[in-house]
């Protein structure tokens, strides 16, 4: 493989749109799903008696601090997917881009 | 040559997972009957005000042992198979990164889901509720952070182990050998508590004796990583993970059945459940019930099981952080040849593990109300019998012979299972040994392949059997803490280190040999002087209360019964055994008050990297960012599968 001048690639403004754009959605996304978690283990922590607001009967018997816990792996699935279609459909396209801009294909 | 030995081995292994059942099928039958009385004995007493249902603890040996030896003959099959393939490094450590991506969704799903997952969570659920199922959504969590920070870039910096990830433009030989201790401590904490519980599940399940499981996990291990490498490593685990998804599967439609499918029916029959109502009264020590108090709801709210907050949010970030930096994960990145390829296989893992976990649901709330949490305790304290008996329930009100058949079926998964996981666990410390520190460091990386290849496989070796000794001296002690740890360590050393090596121009080799082992050796040293430890002293204290108690009961000229007085001995002697005591680190009394050490050595790991990368900063490492960032985001220059090694 022919030497790459890697300072010139990280400069171009396809590679900075894809890293802005990159970035931008990982660090937002993971935040929001790391305190969207811990808001489970403090909320349940300090859910004590029946009548806290935890325990509120929403469904039937299913209290709300359950349906709290059964949303942790709705929102995991709906990142897992959500990111599979962004980065079919953006990051790859731009990595596409600059990739024949700098006729590496 | 090759071809002898594995024949050799597996005829060996056979054999002696055979001869383990010969002399203790003729002793089944009053096992089995004494089991029966334990049961009724202590069924009696229970709170309960129906009688719980008679559940029998063993499993059918004959059917079980002839599921193991199919798991057996099919792994070792594959073994045969991907042997003939495994010939360079490349085969051995990455299956030459030719695994595709739903193939390794499936395959990371099995490296993750541990006999733990599977038995211990069903456990967990069907005792305490609610509660039960909170422990699990930390592991599922903890994907969000592989698939959007780890899985893409290593795929692309990386190529064997984690150290290959840290020295891309770190000074390779210290880093190598950090990354290698926390790689080998991180594994070998996760296959003891692995491989000690195999030992006692195997024992309980069937009646295997302890030693003998240990020996014939083990060796079937070694055969599977030394002659398979990562090719064989892969088809296990996906073989395993479909077992397990089509176990969970199987029983779950069988358990909701019984509530026509109807979810608002089977939260009703947990919350009508007598024995569940009592067993809830019971845990909460209220001996009379409380007037307006509702304890079937109170099973489904949280506080029966995990009761320190701290402790749960210690707990959550060692999961949730710990995943994305465990070796034997981020190690099934580089099986793929390119880094679209990783981030679908987390996807697919992520929906194999999700759909688990919430099936394990179903699995723990069926066995509560169809076993009862009463019925299930008197087979085994901790609950992991939940989910085989309740296949024997279930597939025994068909047929009898369909129960013994189901529950030997969900024990075999329970073996495939361990089998899959600590593959992944020896294969991921041997190559942290062939590869980093003798391949790289001893040899300058200018070992021919052949001899590469020779170490990897010895190592795997040595590997098993020390896992083997660990696990053999460790059988009384209590390693469920070693998991904790494990996570804990690798989110506090291995997170931090490969997340700013990736993502910070400014991280030099001192930051990352400081993260890696401040990280690592702080949670250690936590650990040895938290609560998980035993402390005499406070164990002789406990015992003054009963002395105490009881005395003042003879003072009250109230003669106390056998029991009480036989008690009152017991505590003496203990007391007298263990007032001078202190804990191994010769402590009286914890000094750090939480199980779990993430809260602290997570914020340290982080702390210690970046303070030593500024205090020590490299100025030819900051201009090789720009390699590694251009590479990591977008693939370019990336070694695409074999062809470029």
């Amino acid at each position: 493989m022919a030497q790459l001048d890697f300072s010139a690639i990280a400069k171009h403004p396809k590679f900075l749109e894809l890293s802005r754009k990159k970035m931008t959605f990982l660090v937002g996304w993971w935040l929001f799903s790391t305190i969207f978690y811990f808001g489970l283990p403090i909320w349940a922590g300090n859910t004590n008696a029946q009548s806290d607001f935890g325990n509120k009967q929403i469904i039937g018997h299913v209290p709300i601090l359950y349906l709290y816990a059964l949303a942790q792996y709705g929102l995991c699935l709906v990142i897992a997917l959500y990111y599979y279609y962004w980065a079919n459909k953006h990051a790859d396209r731009i990595t596409e881009e600059l990739m024949k801009e700098l006729k590496l294909k | 040559m090759k071809r002898i030995g594995i024949v050799l081995i597996a005829a060996l292994c056979l054999g002696l997972m055979i001869s383990a059942t010969v002399p203790t099928t003729a002793i089944a039958a009053p096992e089995a009957t004494s089991a029966k009385a334990v049961v009724a004995q202590t069924q009696t007493p229970a709170p309960a005000p129906a009688p719980a249902p008679t559940v029998q603890a063993k499993a059918n040996k004959t059917l079980t042992l002839g599921m193991f030896i199919i798991i057996i003959g099919i792994t070792l099959y594959i073994v045969y198979w991907a042997a003939q393939r495994t010939k360079t490094t490349a085969d051995f450590y990455a299956a030459r990164s030719s695994i595709t991506g739903f193939q390794n969704g499936w395959a990371i799903a099995g490296d993750y889901m541990s006999a733990a997952t599977f038995l211990g969570m069903a456990g967990l659920i069907s005792l305490n509720g609610f509660d039960g199922f909170l422990y699990p959504t930390g592991w599922m969590v903890a994907f969000v952070t592989v698939l959007l920070v780890v899985a893409e870039p290593c795929r692309n910096a990386g190529k064997y182990t984690v150290g290959d990830v840290l020295c891309v433009r770190a000074n390779p030989k210290p880093v190598r050998a950090a990354a290698a201790v926390t790689t080998l401590l991180v594994s070998t904490f996760y296959l003891t508590a692995q491989l000690v519980g195999a030992g006692k599940l195997m024992e309980l399940l069937i009646g295997i004796p302890y030693a003998v499981s240990i020996v014939g996990v083990g060796l079937l291990i070694v055969i599977y990583v030394v002659f398979g490498g990562m090719i064989a490593t892969t088809w296990v685990q996906i073989i395993k993970a479909g077992l397990l998804v089509g176990g969970g599967i199987l029983l779950s439609i069988l358990v909701m059945i019984k509530s026509g499918f109807n979810p608002m029916k089977f939260f009703n029959s947990i919350v009508d459940s007598k024995e569940i109502q009592s067993w809830v009264q019971v845990k909460l020590g209220h001996v009379t019930p409380q007037p307006g108090f509702d304890y079937g709801q109170r099973y489904l709210e949280p506080g029966l099981f995990l009761k320190n907050v701290w402790d749960q949010i210690s707990l959550g970030m060692a999961t949730a952080l710990g995943t994305a930096g465990m070796p034997h994960i981020l190690m099934r990145f580089f099986t793929v040849p390119d880094a679209k390829t990783a981030r679908k296989s987390v996807v697919v893992a992520m929906f194999l593990i999700a759909t688990f976990f919430v099936l394990t649901t179903v699995m723990g709330y069926g066995a509560a109300t169809l076993l009862t949490p009463q019925g299930i305790v008197a087979i085994d304290k901790s609950g992991n019998m939940a989910n085989p008996l309740l296949a024997r329930f279930l597939g025994g009100e068909f047929h009898p012979l369909l129960g013994d058949l189901l529950q030997a079926f969900i024990c075999a998964v329970a073996f495939a299972t361990i089998l899959a996981v600590v593959s992944g666990l020896v294969l991921a410390s041997s190559a942290a040994i062939s590869h980093d520190i003798y391949t790289n460091v001893i040899k300058d990386g200018k070992a021919e392949q052949s001899e590469q290849i020779k170490a990897a496989r010895i190592t795997a070796a040595v590997v098993g059997v020390i896992g083997v000794a660990i696990a053999f001296l460790a059988e009384t002690q209590n390693v469920a803490h070693l998991v904790a740890l494990a996570f804990a360590v690798s989110a506090a050393g291995v997170l931090p280190t490969v997340v700013f090596s990736l993502f910070w121009r400014k991280m030099s080799t001192a930051g990352i040999v400081a993260g890696l082992l401040i990280g690592t050796l702080s949670g250690i040293g936590l650990v040895l002087v938290s609560p998980n430890m035993q402390y005499p002293q406070l164990i002789a204290a406990g015992n003054q209360k009963v002395i105490q108690a009881l005395e003042a009961k003879q003072a009250g000229k109230v003669a106390l019964t056998d029991k009480e007085q036989a008690d009152l001995g017991k505590a003496k002697a203990s007391y007298e055994k263990n007032i001078n005591g202190t804990s191994v680190m010769g402590l009286a009394k914890p000094l750090f008050p939480l199980k779990v050490p993430a809260i602290v050595c997570v914020p340290l790991g982080f702390a210690s990297s970046i303070i030593f990368s500024l205090l020590f900063p490299s100025k030819r490492e900051q201009d090789a960012f720009d390699e590694l960032y251009v590479r990591q985001i977008t693939g370019i220059g990336t070694s695409g599968g074999i062809s470029h090694h």
